[in-house]
C-alpha cells in the first residue's frame, strides 16, 4: 500500500501551483505544511483525483489516475476531506452522508443504512443524524465531512485542513480519531497547525512555491532549528522571524548572536527555519501569540 | 449467580415447549446470568433479522413522497433516493421555478389580442436550461467537489440530476401552457423541441466549459435566433433542425464522456 507522486506540475494560467513535486506516502499520517499559496490544496486535489495535473505521474495504491477505470477504482478506495467542502444546508446529517454513500456505490439500502450509521457513530454524530446541516456548528460540520470521507473504510485518506477553525477540545478529538484511522491507512493531512504535525504525524512534507522544501520525520524537522532559537530582552535586529512572547521576552529564530540565550527548538522553529519570513503571512504563527516580524516581513 | 439452568430446561426453552411463567422465569435468570446465556445456541440469522426489525421500528424509513412514488414506479431504491435527495427538488428551487413560469404566463397574457404569447415561446425553452445551470453550476452546487471524488460517474450524475430538473421544469410548463393565449397553429412542440435541444447542447458544452457559461452562451444564441426569425419559428426548424442538433449534442456528450469526471478541468 503506497502512494507515489513524481515530478508533478500544475499551473493555473501564469501561476505555477505545483512545480515538479516528487513525494512518497506510506501507511501512517503524513503532514503537509507550507505557507498560503504553497500548493498544498492543489497537491491534495490532484491526489483526490479531482484535478488533473499538467504533467508528471501519480501512482495511488498501485493505480494510475490517468486511466478512467483506474481512476474510478482509486475513488472507491479514497476518502476526501476538501478544504472548502460545501454543504446542502437543507439536508439532514443522515441525508448528506446517505447521498454521498450512494455516490460511493453503496446501492444496497441495508448496507448503506448500516454504513451511514457506522460513520456517524464513529464521528460522534449519531444523535445529530436528523438535524439539518444549517443548524450545525462549524465543528459539527467538519465532523460531518470526516464522516462522509470514512464511508466505505477507504485505504487512502486525503484531509485538507480538517482541524482548521476547531476549538482545542475538538481538535484533540480529531487528532485522536485521525491517528486511530491511520493505523491501517495512508493519511495525508494538510494543516497550518504545526502542533498537529508534532502530535500525530509520522512524516512531514513542507511545500513552498509549489516545491518540496523538506520531506522527513518531524523530529528531523525540529533538528533543523537546533541551536538557532533564542530568547532576548530586546527585539533582535537580525533574525529570520521574531515575536514577543507572553513573558515579555522576544523569541527569535535565525542565526543567533554571540552569547544568545539558546533554547530548545520546537517543530514551529524547524518550519520557520525552512520557510523563514514567508510564514509571516501564514496563520501558523497566529497560534503562538504576538505578531512575528522579520527582515523580509518588514520588506513586504 | 449461585445456580445455573440445567441442560434439559435450556433445551425445552429453546424448543419453546415450556409454559409462559416458566419461560419468563428463565428469561429473568438469563438476563442476569452470562454463563447460561453463553450456553444458549444462538441462531445468528434469526438474531440479525430480529435486530434489523428492532432498528426498523426504532428508526423508521424517513423517505419522502417523491422517493416512495419512484419506488412504487419501479425505480431502483438507490436511484429513487438519489433523485429524491437532489437539491433541485428542495422547496426553494421549486418555488423559484414556479415564480419564473408564473411571470412568463402573466407576461404572455398582457395583450390577449396581440402577440404577447411570444414571451412564453421565447422563455419556455430557456427555463430548463437556466434551471440546470443553477442547480449544477460549480459555485452553486456546493458539494460538487465531494461528489467529484466519488466513484459514481460524474456524467451519470449530471444526467440524472438534469433529468430531475428537466422533468420538473417541463411538467410545470406543460401545466402552464393552457393559460397561454397562443393561436391554435402554435403547439407544444414549438417550445418543447427547442427546449430539449438547448438542454442537450448546454450539457454537451459542459464537457469543455463550466455549465454556467455554457448555459449563458446557449441562451444568448437562442435569443439571437428568435430575434432574427422575427419571433416565429417555422415548422422546418422545429421538426428538423432541433432534432438534428439534439442528435449531434448526444453524440458529442457520448464522445466526451471522460472529460466530465474532472471537477477542476475547466479551471
Amino acid at each position: 500500500m503506497r502512494v507515489s507522486v513524481s515530478n508533478l506540475r500544475k499551473t493555473y494560467g501564469r501561476l505555477i501551483a505545483l512545480d515538479g513535486i516528487t513525494i512518497d506516502l506510506e501507511r501512517g499520517i503524513t503532514g503537509l505544511l507550507g505557507p498560503n499559496g504553497a500548493g498544498k490544496t492543489t497537491l491534495l486535489r490532484c491526489l483526490a483525483t479531482v484535478v488533473v495535473p499538467d504533467s508528471g505521474s501519480m501512482e495511488i495504491l498501485g493505480l494510475d489516475p490517468e486511466f478512467n477505470h483506474q481512476r474510478t477504482e482509486i475513488r472507491r478506495r479514497l476518502g476526501y476531506f476538501p478544504q472548502e467542502p460545501g454543504f446542502y444546508l437543507n439536508f439532514t446529517c443522515f441525508e448528506f452522508v446517505d447521498y454521498l454513500a450512494i455516490l460511493k456505490e453503496f446501492v444496497n439500502s441495508d448496507e448503506r443504512l448500516t454504513e451511514v450509521r457506522r460513520v456517524l457513530e464513529a464521528t460522534g454524530l449519531s444523535d445529530k443524524s436528523s438535524t439539518k446541516i444549517r443548524h450545525l456548528s462549524g465543528g459539527m460540520r467538519r465532523r460531518l465531512v470526516l464522516a462522509q470521507a470514512l464511508v466505505g473504510s477507504p485505504e487512502f485518506l486525503v484531509l485538507d485542513e480538517p482541524t482548521a477553525g476547531l476549538d482545542p477540545e475538538l481538535r484533540f478529538h480529531f487528532r485522536e480519531l485521525i491517528s486511530e484511522l491511520a493505523k491501517s491507512r495512508i493519511v495525508i493531512l494538510s494543516t497550518h497547525q504545526t502542533e498537529d504535525v508534532a502530535a500525530i504525524c509520522d512524516r512531514v512534507i513542507v511545500l513552498t512555491h509549489g516545491r518540496v522544501q523538506y520531506q522527513g520525520r518531524p523530529g528531523e524537522l525540529i533538528g533543523l532549528a537546533a541551536g538557532r532559537v533564542w530568547l532576548s530582552q530586546d527585539k533582535p535586529k537580525k533574525s529570520l522571524v521574531n515575536w514577543r512572547t507572553t513573558s515579555g521576552l522576544y523569541r527569535a529564530v535565525g542565526d543567533p548572536p554571540q552569547g544568545a540565550q539558546l533554547i530548545d527548538a520546537t517543530i514551529e522553529d524547524g518550519y520557520l527555519t525552512l520557510v523563514g519570513a514567508e510564514a509571516v503571512s501564514d496563520d501558523t504563527l497566529s497560534s503562538m501569540g504576538g505578531g512575528p516580524t522579520g527582515p523580509a516581513a518588514r520588506g513586504r | 449467580m449461585a445456580w445455573h439452568l440445567d441442560e434439559l430446561t435450556i433445551r425445552q426453552y429453546q424448543a419453546g415447549s415450556g409454559d409462559g411463567p416458566g419461560a419468563m422465569s428463565i428469561e429473568a435468570h438469563l438476563a442476569a446470568c452470562e454463563a447460561c446465556r453463553g450456553v444458549l445456541a444462538a441462531d445468528r440469522a434469526w438474531l440479525d433479522r430480529s435486530w434489523s426489525g428492532v432498528v426498523q421500528r426504532l428508526d423508521p424509513d424517513r423517505s419522502g413522497v417523491v422517493e416512495r412514488c419512484l419506488r412504487i414506479a419501479g425505480i431502483p431504491d438507490w436511484l429513487a433516493r438519489l433523485v429524491s435527495l437532489s437539491p433541485a427538488l428542495r422547496s426553494p428551487f421549486v418555488v423559484a421555478l414556479l415564480a419564473v413560469i408564473a411571470f412568463a404566463v402573466i407576461a404572455s397574457n398582457l395583450e390577449p389580442t396581440g402577440r404577447s404569447f411570444v414571451v412564453f415561446l421565447v422563455s419556455a425553452p430557456l427555463i430548463p436550461v437556466c434551471s440546470i445551470a443553477v442547480s449544477y453550476a460549480s459555485r452553486l452546487d456546493t458539494a460538487r467537489e465531494l461528489a467529484a471524488a466519488a466513484p459514481f460517474s460524474s456524467l451519470r450524475l449530471l444526467l440524472i440530476r438534469s433529468s430531475v430538473v428537466l422533468t420538473l421544469a417541463i411538467g410545470i410548463l406543460l401545466l402552464a401552457w393552457p393559460m397561454v393565449p397562443a393561436p391554435d397553429r402554435i403547439g407544444i412542440s414549438t417550445w418543447l423541441s427547442p427546449g430539449l435541444t438547448l438542454v442537450l447542447v448546454t450539457l454537451a458544452l459542459a464537457s469543455r466549459f463550466e455549465i454556467g457559461p455554457s448555459a449563458a452562451f446557449v441562451c444568448s444564441a437562442w435569443c439571437l435566433t428568435i430575434m432574427t426569425s422575427n419571433g416565429a419559428l417555422q415548422g422546418f426548424q422545429v421538426m428538423v433542425v432541433f432534432p438534428v442538433l439534439s442528435a449531434v449534442a448526444i453524440g458529442f456528450i457520448a464522445f466526451q464522456r471522460s472529460r466530465y469526471s474532472q471537477v477542476g478541468f475547466h479551471r
